[in-house]
């Protein structure tokens, strides 16, 4: 999840303040972990060190600086390029799990009853974000079906996997 | 419910109009045969009785007690023949104004007039009177009414004589009341002490020609025919009803799925069929009234019927209009049971079991039992013949509906070993999982084809042996008249006719064109022939099998007039007169089975002016065959005063069809029900196939998608058709003929008769009738497989 | 205390108890138990083979087990006759199933309206109810339409209404999105749920989706025609 370029995004929309381009991040992106403020002035200067926008002038107000940045051409193709590159299809989400049923069969322990401790567990999950959904906005439908079909999927990965366990165990442990 | 019910019938969109459709005319069509077979019946019924007054004054009928001042109805009763066709006379002298009048007659007639029925009087008319009207002294007085005729085609004739008359004619009896009962078993005429018990000892021992049939056979075989119509009728409405509740179970199941009970959804089923089956009712009342005249003129029994006989009785009439709906109603409700169990639908439907073998044990003891008593012998009396026969007959009935599922089957699962076609494969399997449906399409064929299969072969054997062979034209060309009364004993004349005037009567036959010679057989009561004749190729006469073989009594007749009809036996060379023995002329001798034309009879010691005076027994009269002659000569036989008519002057020819007619009749019969109920098989055929097509309409559209054509799966429904219609087919008949080859060596002592090319080509249009309707469904198969049904929805 | 009072203190609305049941010889349940609380959304899950739609047949009556009990409100409903079993799914318990539920010749109105005419309600009364349902699932406007002329989410959101309408204790759902695409599903889940939370009705869930047995509170897994749970807990 990279911050700059999120960052970067919101501000396509219009010169915006730092104060306002975190409070949108939050909104939006946060789910609960909001950005530090020195995080955000920290990623601009480097965005606009990097020649991805600039900064204005310096208002005079109470308070922490207030200045307002603005995206470059530079800021608005990177954004671009970026959008348009497909996700990398994350090969790291499986491996925690992939990694406890291969230790957990080489041990020669129950690993049914750990693919079903998981599976109870990406079910409260799944439940928790059913009942989001049901009282959130779109964004959050949205976001928490993308979370729902990620557990889904793992969840189709464990059946199988369950139902090779087996053969699994073989290969293991020859 | 009922009106949630209706709303289904009504709002089922085209499929459902089109099956409640199919059922109306289904239903209708049904009832309408079977109404016109129940009509038939009754007509059947009436038709006999109204034989019942022949039967007048005969040892075959019980008189009533007439009310008390009745005069008597001198009553003399003969058979005629005119030109193959049957009379029946009746003379007829009234002995005062309160005798009893035949029925279609104002009144008895006066001495000097007759009563004829129209259709004879129409050929007394359109006849040379010397070949018809001079028989009947006097004129027509009036045509006999309806009420007195079988049929239409009936030629009877009550003739008005004097009291004093018919008093001295032989075969008269007074009756003070007309018979209006059919008698229930016909009983042979019988003489002697051996004959069993009669009615009436005291009347005559007559048997009309036009005789009707006993009232218990009529019964019988009347039965037996609305039976062989009703059950393919009711199973085609039945399977109808039924394939038409099946389609909807989907929708059952889900009613149920919904909370409907059992009872619920057998009553929205009910009311679909119900309300078809009352409708298709009505059509088939339609058609029954429709159809009724032209109906009535089809010769079922041999003869055409009287509209107006054509009826249904009430009670007729609301068996068919309350029983059919709710047969229809019923039938629903049983196609449901299965659905009813589960409101999961289609889904859960478990395999029948397969029939076992069990099923052909029936069948086996069936035909063990006649075999039994071919081998053993039937019981002697006739009711317990008739009881081991039908009881056997009703065995191997039921065996082949016990045991149809189990040869559909068993033909299924050697289709389904033995073929590489994957067509044939298909038809085999799907016939193998459910042969008792494949079984009931066709099992009314079951009935028709073995029962017409078993009379047909019967009656031909019958025939067969009734029909004398007759050993040349000559022969058969022969007319004799009966003149002496018959004794007791049957084989000596106790009463000749007087001799003189015999000689004048011959000079009066020779003398009409077409006869070609005349023979006076005369009484001799000293005379006897040896047993033995080694001239006729047996070794006895009479019925003395083996044993001794005493002395016949035998007649005389002159040389000279036997030279005139020489296939009638020889003289020898230089004799006046031959003794041949009594009896051999005549309706009751063996004449006709064994031919005498090559014979050389033993001379008789009587002097040729001797031979003018004895009494004569019979006259002999060989004719060349055409109407003209046989009628004339037999105009001046009846004529003759001297010698009353006993029985009408007959040829072999006129005695074979008077026996025949009645089994003609039958065979008539039986011909309807093969024509009538293979088609209506064949259609509840169709009614199964079409469903079938319906249910798999998925999978047949996959196959085609699949590569597969069009023409193998029109091989697999014709296969589904053919396969149950032809090996049940081919097993019923040949119970048939095995049933009836039995039969023939057994109750008739007689080998079995194929029957005739009509029973074969029948059959055998029948069955490719029903294949051709099976053929019919091809188009539909065409149209229900195309792509569009394969699609996912 | 009498079982009556018991449930109402433990809250079990239902409850199957070691239900045995072979089709032929092909057993599907194998001493399956499984009780469901009053107002809980229950999920049983398993796969395909498992016996978990047998289980929901037990459970409403539809099928009668070979061997075990089913309870419900405190009677045994397994012994009930088919008729009586046909009256509790006409007004105590509703059903929505994968398909095949509605009647083509009716309407859908009429389809809705099926358990109370069944039950003798008077047609008046029970079109009334049946349309009360229509603009809470979205489906106004549909109510003269054969069945044959509604997409499969609105005919499965006029299934659900039919299982709704005469406001039964328990709701029998079994693949209820099974035919359906994600959105219809989605849709007819979210309406599923709100309609039952706010009666209070108890719903059992059979589905081999993860996604709608998210929408359950807790599930069951049927394993070889016997309940668990995930976590070793009393199903």
């Amino acid at each position: 999840m990279s911050v700059p370029l999120t960052l970067l995004g919101l501000l396509e929309r219009g010169p915006s303040h730092g104060y306002d381009l975190k409070r949108d991040y939050d909104a939006y992106f946060g789910q609960g972990r909001p950005l530090r403020y020195s995080q955000v002035y920290a990623t601009l200067s480097r965005l606009a060190r990097d020649g991805k926008a600039v900064a204005g002038p310096v208002e005079q107000e109470a308070g922490p600086e207030r200045r307002r940045y603005i995206i470059t051409s530079d800021g608005v193709a990177d954004v671009e390029r970026w959008l348009g590159e497909p996700v990398p299809p994350d090969p790291d989400l499986q491996s925690e799990l992939f990694t406890k049923v291969v230790l957990a069969l080489m041990l020669g322990k129950r690993a049914d009853s750990y693919l079903d401790t998981q599976r109870a567990a990406h079910l409260q999950r799944m439940r928790e974000l059913t009942s989001f959904k049901q009282r959130g906005s779109t964004l959050d439908v949205l976001l928490a079906d993308h979370a729902l079909y990620r557990l889904e999927a793992d969840l189709r990965w464990i059946d199988h996997t369950a139902a090779r366990l087996d053969q699994l165990a073989r290969a293991v442990r020859s | 419910m009922i009106s949630l019910g209706l709303r289904l019938v009504v709002n089922g969109g085209r499929e459902a109009v089109t099956r409640l459709v199919i059922l109306t005319v289904a239903v209708g069509l049904g009832v309408g045969l079977l109404l016109t077979a129940v009509a038939a019946t009754n007509a059947a019924v009436t038709w006999n009785n109204r034989h019942a007054w022949f039967w007048t004054g005969t040892s075959s009928v019980v008189p009533h007690t007439a009310a008390a001042g009745t005069a008597p109805l001198w009553w003399h009763p003969v058979g005629d023949f005119f030109d193959g066709r049957q009379i029946e006379r009746f003379d007829v002298a009234a002995a005062g104004p309160s005798s009893p009048v035949p029925p279609g007659l104002p009144r008895d007639p006066a001495p000097g007039t007759y009563y004829a029925s129209p259709a004879l009087a129409a050929l007394i008319h359109g006849t040379p009177a010397s070949q018809l009207a001079d028989r009947y002294p006097g004129h027509l007085a009036g045509t006999i009414g309806d009420a007195g005729l079988p049929s239409p085609d009936s030629l009877v004739i009550v003739v008005g004589r004097t009291p004093a008359q018919l008093a001295q004619t032989p075969n008269t009896v007074q009756v003070r009341s007309v018979n209006d009962v059919m008698p229930g078993t016909f009983v042979p005429p019988c003489y002697g002490p051996h004959c069993g018990r009669v009615p009436s000892p005291e009347g005559l021992a007559y048997f009309p020609n036009d005789a009707g049939g006993a009232s218990s056979s009529i019964d019988l075989i009347l039965a037996v025919v609305a039976l062989a119509i009703l059950t393919p009728v009711l199973i085609f409405i039945g399977t109808a009803t039924r394939l038409s509740a099946a389609r909807r179970e989907e929708r059952f199941a889900a009613m149920r799925l919904a909370g409907a009970t059992r009872g619920q959804v057998s009553l929205v089923a009910a009311i679909e069929s119900t309300v078809a089956a009352v409708l298709g009712t009505a059509i088939g009342f339609g058609l029954f009234f429709l159809l009724r005249i032209p109906v009535a003129g089809i010769p079922f029994i041999g003869q055409p019927f009287f509209p107006s006989e054509l009826t249904l009785s009430l009670p007729d009439i609301l068996l068919v209009a309350i029983g059919v709906p709710l047969f229809a109603a019923l039938a629903a409700r049983m196609a449901l049971r299965r659905v009813n169990i589960s409101p999961l639908g289609v889904t859960r439907r478990a395999r029948p079991k397969p029939p076992g073998a069990w099923r052909v044990i029936p069948l086996l003891a069936g035909l063990a039992e006649l075999g039994f008593w071919t081998i053993h012998g039937h019981p002697a009396s006739i009711p317990g013949q008739i009881q081991a026969f039908a009881s056997s007959f009703f065995i191997i009935l039921v065996g082949l509906f016990i045991a149809g599922p189990w040869v559909t089957m068993a033909a299924a699962v050697a289709m389904a070993r033995w073929t590489s076609r994957p067509a044939t494969l298909l038809a085999a399997r799907r016939i193998g999982d459910d042969p008792r449906a494949a079984f009931r399409a066709v099992s009314g064929l079951v009935l028709a084809l073995f029962i017409t299969t078993a009379a047909v072969v019967a009656i031909t054997t019958q025939d067969a042996k009734e029909t004398t062979p007759f050993g040349t034209v000559a022969q058969s060309n022969l007319m004799t008249d009966q003149i002496a009364a018959p004794s007791p004993s049957g084989s000596r004349v106790t009463a000749p006719g007087p001799g003189a005037p015999a000689a004048a009567l011959a000079a009066r036959l020779d003398a009409i064109h077409g006869i070609h010679g005349v023979v006076v057989l005369r009484a001799d009561p000293t005379l006897t022939i040896p047993g033995t004749f080694h001239d006729l190729g047996v070794n006895t006469f009479g019925d003395n099998p083996g044993g001794s073989v005493p002395p016949i009594p035998a007649d005389v007749a002159s040389c000279a007039q036997l030279a005139t009809v020489p296939d009638l036996g020889h003289c020898p060379a230089g004799a006046t007169a031959a003794a041949i023995p009594a009896g051999v002329f005549g309706p009751n001798g063996f004449f006709g089975s064994q031919g005498t034309s090559g014979f050389t009879w033993p001379a008789a010691n009587v002097p040729a002016a001797r031979l003018d005076a004895l009494g004569v027994d019979t006259i002999g009269v060989e004719t060349d065959g055409t109407t003209t002659a046989i009628e004339q000569a037999r105009t001046v036989l009846e004529t003759e005063p001297a010698y009353p008519v006993l029985n009408a002057p007959s040829t072999p020819e006129d005695n074979v069809v008077a026996d025949v007619a009645a089994n003609n009749g039958y065979q008539q019969l039986a011909n309807v029900v093969i024509l009538v109920s293979l088609p209506i098989a064949g259609c509840t055929l169709v009614a199964g196939i079409a469903a079938g097509l319906a249910d798999r309409k998925r999978p047949f559209s996959m196959l085609r998608l699949a590569g597969a054509r069009l023409s193998t799966l029109r091989s697999v429904v014709a296969l589904e058709g053919a396969v149950p219609l032809l090996s049940v087919a081919a097993v019923a008949i040949g119970t048939g003929f095995a049933g009836a080859a039995m039969f023939a060596r057994e109750a008739q002592q007689h080998p079995m008769v194929a029957p005739g090319i009509a029973y074969y080509l029948l059959t055998a249009g029948g069955i490719v009738i029903s294949l051709a309707i099976i053929a019919a469904t091809f188009p539909l198969l065409a149209r229900i497989t195309g792509p569009e049904t394969a699609r996912n929805e | 205390m009498t079982s009556i009072e018991k449930n109402a203190v433990t809250g079990n609305i239902i409850e199957a108890r070691s239900l045995s049941l072979s089709f032929g010889s092909t057993p599907a349940l194998r001493g399956a138990s499984l009780a469901v609380r009053r107002g809980e959304i229950v999920a049983v899950m398993g796969p395909s083979g498992s016996g978990k739609s047998t289980l929901l047949h037990c459970l409403a009556g539809i099928l009668v087990p070979g061997e075990g009990e089913v309870w419900f409100g405190g009677q045994r409903l397994d012994s009930l006759s088919d008729d009586r079993r046909s009256a509790l799914r006409r007004m105590r318990f509703g059903s929505v199933f994968q398909s095949g539920q509605l009647v083509p010749e009716l309407t859908a109105e009429e389809n809705v309206a099926l358990p109370l005419l069944l039950s003798g309600t008077r047609r008046g009364p029970a079109m009334a109810a049946a349309r009360r349902w229509f603009p809470v699932l979205g489906l106004d406007g549909l109510e003269r339409r054969r069945s044959g002329e509604l997409s499969g989410g609105q005919a499965q959101r006029v299934a659900l209404a039919r299982g709704l309408v005469a406001e039964p204790e328990v709701l029998f759902a079994d693949e209820p999105t099974g035919a359906l695409d994600s959105v219809s599903g989605e849709l007819v889940m979210d309406l599923l749920t709100a309609a039952v939370r706010e009666r209070g009705t108890t719903v059992v869930l059979v589905t081999h989706d993860a996604r709608v047995a998210a929408y359950a509170d807790r599930e069951v897994v049927v394993r070889d025609g016997k309940v668990g749970t995930l976590t070793g807990s009393q199903p």
